[in-house]
């Protein structure tokens, strides 16, 4: 098997991680984090799906475009919940929402990789993420932070968002332009997509073990 | 999926790795950044503490200070000039009827009574606040409380040596207040018979040892009491090093204090 | 010797001033007595009539014991004053001594003290008891003061006769002097010694070991 597609499979499969360690914890779902839950449920559900309809070589670009905007949502629902549910954030969410349709449904379509409301989610997650790391830096609300469950999902969040930024930015001229240069991002965004399982994984952990310390 | 050529490869892994790299560098500065923060401000939030306890402490005593001024003097004015309007009226009684036997007995018990009250009023007022501290600075008023608990089967001596000067300010009180609380301790619980207070002036440093022969420190202390409280805050206030100690063999105990004089003369 | 002595009181409580003013009635000499509850009530009450003495307490409102002896000594030199106290602590005493009041009393004395002692302000000009003594007897002695004027031998007699506690009278009868003399003498001594009265004498003679 090639490279690629062994990264793939192991990208697919690092949603199991934090999914184990929801299962083994008998399905109990920590009260803040159910969104989490929710996004991994799907992310499992969108990758096997796209697995099976890749044989009979239907485009995928919808499962895809769908999946991200969940991701999109329930990071947004995440930060918009710690951020104390900050009025102007409201406004961001609708906004962006009506952006997406428009996007979708005059510019890129749903057949081809939304690159454009990806970027634009990519800045506000990482604008968010950062705005939230820094409140915690103010507030100094607890002496163990790492036992926070929304410090793993900050990390993921700025992880994950910061580098497919990029991606996201050069992904329509990069697989026009250059050969296979849609493997190398695939590629990239798989490996961002292990990290931040990861960084859920360790968050979901914490949430569990740390019952109290949510904030 | 097409394969990848080496030089693509290479290039993944390197902006994979690096990227990863990135993140835990990422990671490791904001938790390291967020501990030291954490420490500055535990650190912030103590000094805070140890700075309200101190408040508080110098408020409390300086509230004691003031209650026993404003009791000393309501005791003289009121309780004092009272007692002593009824010894005039009982002078004047005495001398407007001749009075016989019992009734003269009574009389003069009366007199005899309200005389005591008078002077109990009198002492309790003073050992509430020493009259004219400020004017008779440290040693006098010691020397004064050492001979007013001279007598009733215990000797009270009161020495000093070096070269003492009037020290009149509120440390100085602070000094005899300690002197007072350790001389009214032994008198209270050590059942000694002989009580010393010397004091030894040095050029910047003040020197109380406050001795005597009772059963000894260990022996009298429950080392709970208001007392020990104000001794104890008094003279970490004071700066002043406390040393208590029994002498061997239930012979009495010393206590001594090394009190940083601040501006000596 | 006068007999027939009026006396004002100013003492804050009632009970105090009455009983006082009761016991002041049973004595010899003490023909009127009258009462102020405070300094400014005494201070009104001098201005309409001198009594030959006072009888202060130092503890008062409106206008305290220290103030109003201050005031009468500056206004009314002859009439005398009696303090009496809760604070016998030297240190008052001596305050009172240096401001010129007469004599001093512990609220604690007996009627036979207080008879005493307002007798003696009236005829000697002070009265001498262990107050006096204990607030005197720290003093150090001084050697005189070079720029003041040298005493006479028959004024260091007087004023030695002065501190024991003799009257005007017994004094003049000793040296056979009138008593117009003898008040000539204690003036220019007065004036020598930069002193208000004779407690003022006492300090002075006490200081600078005219007393063995």
């Amino acid at each position: 098997m090639d490279l690629p597609i062994i990264i793939s499979h192991f990208s697919s499969g690092s949603v199991l991680v934090p999914l184990g360690i929801f299962i083994f914890k008998r399905f109990r779902i920590v009260k803040d984090l159910a969104p989490l839950i929710v996004l991994l449920i799907v992310s499992l559900l969108c990758d096997l799906s796209s697995f099976i309809i890749i044989r009979y070589s239907v485009n995928t670009y919808p499962l895809v475009n769908f999946y991200l905007f969940t991701q999109f949502s329930v990071f947004y629902y995440l930060f918009f919940n710690y951020l104390k549910r900050a009025a102007i954030l409201k406004w961001i969410f609708i906004f962006f929402c009506g952006f997406y349709t428009v996007n979708i449904s005059f510019f890129q379509g749903p057949f081809q990789f939304n690159s454009v409301t990806n970027v634009f989610a990519s800045i506000i997650l990482m604008a968010l993420s950062l705005y939230y790391l820094f409140t915690l830096l103010k507030e100094l609300p607890t002496a163990t932070i790492h036992r926070l469950p929304i410090l793993w999902i900050s990390f993921a969040a700025l992880g994950y968002y910061g580098g497919n930024f990029f991606l996201f930015l050069f992904s329509n001229y990069l697989t026009k332009s250059i050969d296979g240069s849609l493997a190398i991002l695939w590629v990239l965004h798989n490996i961002l997509n292990v990290i931040k399982n990861i960084l859920f994984a360790i968050g979901l952990w914490q949430a569990y073990h740390n019952p109290n310390s949510s904030i | 999926m097409a394969s990848l050529s080496q030089p693509e490869f290479f290039y993944l892994v390197l902006i994979g790795s690096g990227g990863m790299l990135l993140l835990v560098v990422g990671i490791a500065t904001f938790i390291t950044l967020y501990q030291k923060r954490i420490l500055q401000e535990q650190e912030r939030k103590r000094l805070l503490e140890l700075e309200f306890q101190q408040k508080m402490i110098q408020t409390q005593l300086d509230t004691q200070e003031k209650d026993s001024i404003r009791i000393a003097a309501d005791l003289h004015d009121s309780l004092g000039s009272l007692l002593w309007g009824a010894k005039l009226n009982a002078a004047f009684m005495g001398r407007s009827f001749e009075m016989e036997g019992e009734v003269k007995e009574s009389y003069d018990a009366l007199v005899d009574i309200l005389d005591q009250s008078i002077h109990a009023v009198k002492r309790i007022a003073w050992e509430l606040t020493p009259e004219a501290f400020h004017h008779s600075g440290l040693s006098q008023s010691l020397a004064t409380l050492c001979a007013r608990f001279n007598g009733k089967g215990l000797r009270v001596e009161f020495n000093e040596a070096g070269e003492s000067f009037l020290w009149n300010d509120n440390r100085a009180l602070s000094v005899y207040r300690i002197i007072q609380e350790l001389v009214s301790n032994t008198i209270k619980h050590s059942e000694a018979s002989r009580l010393e207070v010397d004091l030894f002036w040095t050029p910047g440093i003040l020197f109380v040892k406050v001795s005597d022969n009772g059963k000894g420190f260990i022996l009298t202390e429950k080392r709970g009491g208001v007392g020990w409280w104000n001794i104890n805050h008094r003279s970490k206030q004071l700066k002043a090093l406390i040393e208590i100690g029994d002498i061997p063999m239930g012979q009495g105990s010393e206590i001594s204090l090394r009190i940083p004089l601040q501006h000596a003369k | 010797m006068q007999n027939k002595l009026k006396i004002f009181i100013a003492d804050d409580h009632t009970v105090v001033r009455k009983g006082m003013s009761r016991l002041l009635k049973t004595f010899k000499r003490v023909v009127e007595v009258q009462e102020a509850s405070n300094g400014k009530e005494l201070i009104q009450l001098i201005g309409k009539e001198q009594p030959d003495a006072v009888i202060l307490d130092v503890e008062m409102p409106v206008m305290g014991g220290l103030d109003a002896a201050r005031y009468l000594l500056e206004h009314f030199p002859d009439v005398k004053i009696l303090v009496l106290t809760m604070h016998t602590e030297d240190v008052f005493i001596s305050r009172l001594m240096d401001l010129g009041v007469h004599g001093f009393l512990s609220k604690a004395s007996g009627p036979e003290e207080v008879e005493n002692a307002l007798y003696a302000i009236v005829d000697k000009d002070f009265y001498k008891n262990n107050l006096v003594d204990n607030a005197l007897h720290n003093l150090k002695k001084q050697p005189l003061d070079p720029t003041l004027e040298k005493l006479s031998h028959r004024e260091v007699e007087v004023l030695v006769l002065i501190c024991q506690e003799h009257t005007p009278g017994e004094i003049s009868a000793r040296l056979n002097i009138s008593e117009k003399t003898f008040f000539n003498h204690r003036s220019s001594i007065i004036a020598k010694t930069a002193v208000r009265n004779n407690i003022g004498l006492y300090k002075f003679a006490l200081q600078h070991g005219f007393l063995a």
